[in-house]
């Protein structure tokens, strides 16, 4: 803290915001104190709609007063750290991680829901990324100018293709999903995804490399050892990248 | 055409604002916090914007009147967005939007007391040192005073002085402010140290009770407030950019239009002695 400012001054500051943060009467001089509860409101509210917007499909799963208590605990207990409020929602994920045992206990795919709709507010905002520079185009022996802004998740529940009332203990497995920035309209794109091709375009991303130098690597992992076949669906599914502006 | 008159832009207004012509600003104002990081659909639509306006700031979480210390690497993040655009005016509140490491997002009253008035001037110039520009403070609306040894006058005009800063002169701010705490906006003007005005902010607002004024940023600018916007611009040295501020509630453009076009005729009827403003 400054040396200027003097500790009772700053005491006053942080009544205030702790009653912000807390909704509990504070003990501050010379206020008016029908009109500080407005305050209280308009802090809350512009975090309760932060988080609503960000999480539709997570309000939607909880029962309507599980997400209110979660707003509520979340913006009293959590610190919140970024001075930009749109990027805000992200710090709900750790709270629900390390604070809300109960709420992941009755919705074990939540955390998951959360972490989902958050990489498409962060995949639609995201700073620009550079592609890489496109040379010619053969899917099989070239390597493929992939969208940058694009990730492949590992998903145990299947947030991405079922509506989140509906999903279950028996749907837990292993998901793949490609999400991705589409190059022209910026709209963020979720693409369900097969072992394989999860592994594939993962790699790719990784390293610029093209499928025909990664056969020996897929006879090795997946025992796939018909070329022809291979060579087709990955083919195919080249087409549907391409007409996806996955693929410039 | 508008000579002085700007418009704090939404995403709400959409293509019709980019691509047609019935909202045509002198500038546009933007929160750097919106736009900061940003790319995809809404970076492109910015450029667009910035290419056909230029472009003025109005920041959300500096909060210069915080207890807590300054955030560096946001600045670093402002400065740079600052000289990526061209931004004009660097401008924020005084208030604070952040105490105990935590983000508020919104802005809470500083007790009007001469410790605080050091403590706020001494990090203006901080701020200022390390943009190299001048950080232009607004006056912002307060439902409730706290803690206040001094007048609200009496305080900005302290800082003002300590700060070597420049002022936002938000008439609707002081109108609000002036009902909700009883006294004279006139008189406030008055007293005011005029000669740091460099911007101007006009807005609406919604009376919730019969003494309770909030600043909404939600309805079109009552008369009375333009009637001290009259009365305020004719006290200035020189002719300064006033924006149009509408954040929730937004109307066809024509309607911001119109309300632009009323401010710039009172401008321009005050002014018109002046040179045209350099945008
Ligand atoms: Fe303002």
């Amino acid at each position: 803290m400054s040396t200027h400012l003097k500790p009772e001054t700053y005491e006053q500051q942080s009544r205030l915001a702790a009653y912000c943060r807390n909704g509990e009467q504070p003990a501050l001089d010379g206020i008016t104190p029908n009109r500080i509860g407005h305050y209280r409101r308009l802090v809350f509210n512009v975090v309760k709609d932060a988080l609503t917007r960000s999480y539709p499909l997570a309000v939607n799963l909880l029962e309507e007063e599980e997400w209110a208590i979660l707003c509520n605990d979340f913006f009293e207990f959590h610190p919140c750290q970024d001075p930009q409020v749109w990027k805000m929602p992200e710090e709900l994920i750790s709270f629900v991680q390390q604070e809300r045992a109960h709420l992941c206990e009755k919705y074990p795919h939540l955390l998951e829901l959360l972490r989902f709709e958050w990489k498409e507010v962060e995949y639609y905002m995201m700073p620009d990324r550079d592609w890489p520079i496109a040379s010619k185009t053969n899917e099989w022996q070239d390597a493929w100018s992939l969208n940058p802004e694009s990730e492949v998740l590992s998903l145990e529940y299947p947030v991405h293709l079922k509506n989140a009332r509906q999903i279950s203990e028996e749907d837990h497995g292993s998901y793949y999903c490609l999400v991705f920035r589409h190059e022209q309209t910026g709209k963020v794109h979720f693409m369900n995804l097969s072992p394989f091709f999860a592994w594939l375009i993962a790699t790719m991303l990784e390293t610029p490399v093209s499928p025909k130098s990664l056969l020996p690597v897929i006879e090795a992992q997946f025992g796939i050892s018909d070329e022809p076949m291979l060579r087709e669906q990955i083919s195919k599914f080249h087409q549907k990248l391409v007409s996806d502006r996955m693929i410039r | 055409m508008n000579k002085h008159v700007g418009i704090g832009f939404r995403k709400d207004f959409g293509t019709e604002f980019i691509e047609g012509s019935a909202l045509k600003p002198a500038f546009v104002e933007v929160a750097p916090e919106n736009w900061i990081d940003v790319g995809g659909f809404w970076k492109k639509q910015f450029r667009k914007v910035a290419e056909q306006y230029p472009v003025y700031t109005h920041g959300l979480s500096l909060s210069i009147g915080s207890p807590d210390p300054l955030d560096w690497e946001f600045l670093k993040k402002v400065k740079s967005f600052l000289s990526e655009w061209d931004v004009k005016v660097y401008s924020e509140h005084l208030s604070y939007s952040k105490c105990d490491n935590a983000h508020l997002y919104d802005l809470l009253p500083i007790p009007f007391r001469e410790d605080a008035v050091k403590h706020i001037a001494e990090r203006i110039r901080q701020v200022q040192d390390f943009l190299g520009r001048k950080l232009v403070i607004e006056i912002v609306s307060y439902y409730t005073p706290v803690a206040a040894e001094m007048s609200e006058v009496e305080f900005i005009n302290a800082i003002l002085q300590e700060a070597d800063c420049e002022l936002l002169f938000d008439i609707n701010n002081i109108y609000v402010n002036g009902f909700n705490h009883g006294y004279s906006p006139t008189e406030f003007i008055d007293q005011l140290d005029l000669s740091k005005v460099k911007y101007i902010h006009m807005a609406g607002h919604d009376q919730v009770s019969e003494d309770l004024i909030i600043d909404t940023h939600g309805q079109p600018i009552i008369d009375p407030v333009f009637d001290l916007f009259e009365y305020a611009i004719s006290k200035l040295p020189h002719p300064v950019p006033v924006l149009l501020e509408r954040d929730f509630n937004i109307p066809e453009l024509a309607e911001l239009q119109e309300e632009m076009n009323r401010l710039e005729s009172i401008c321009r009827n005050t002014w018109q002695h002046e040179h045209a403003l350099k945008a």
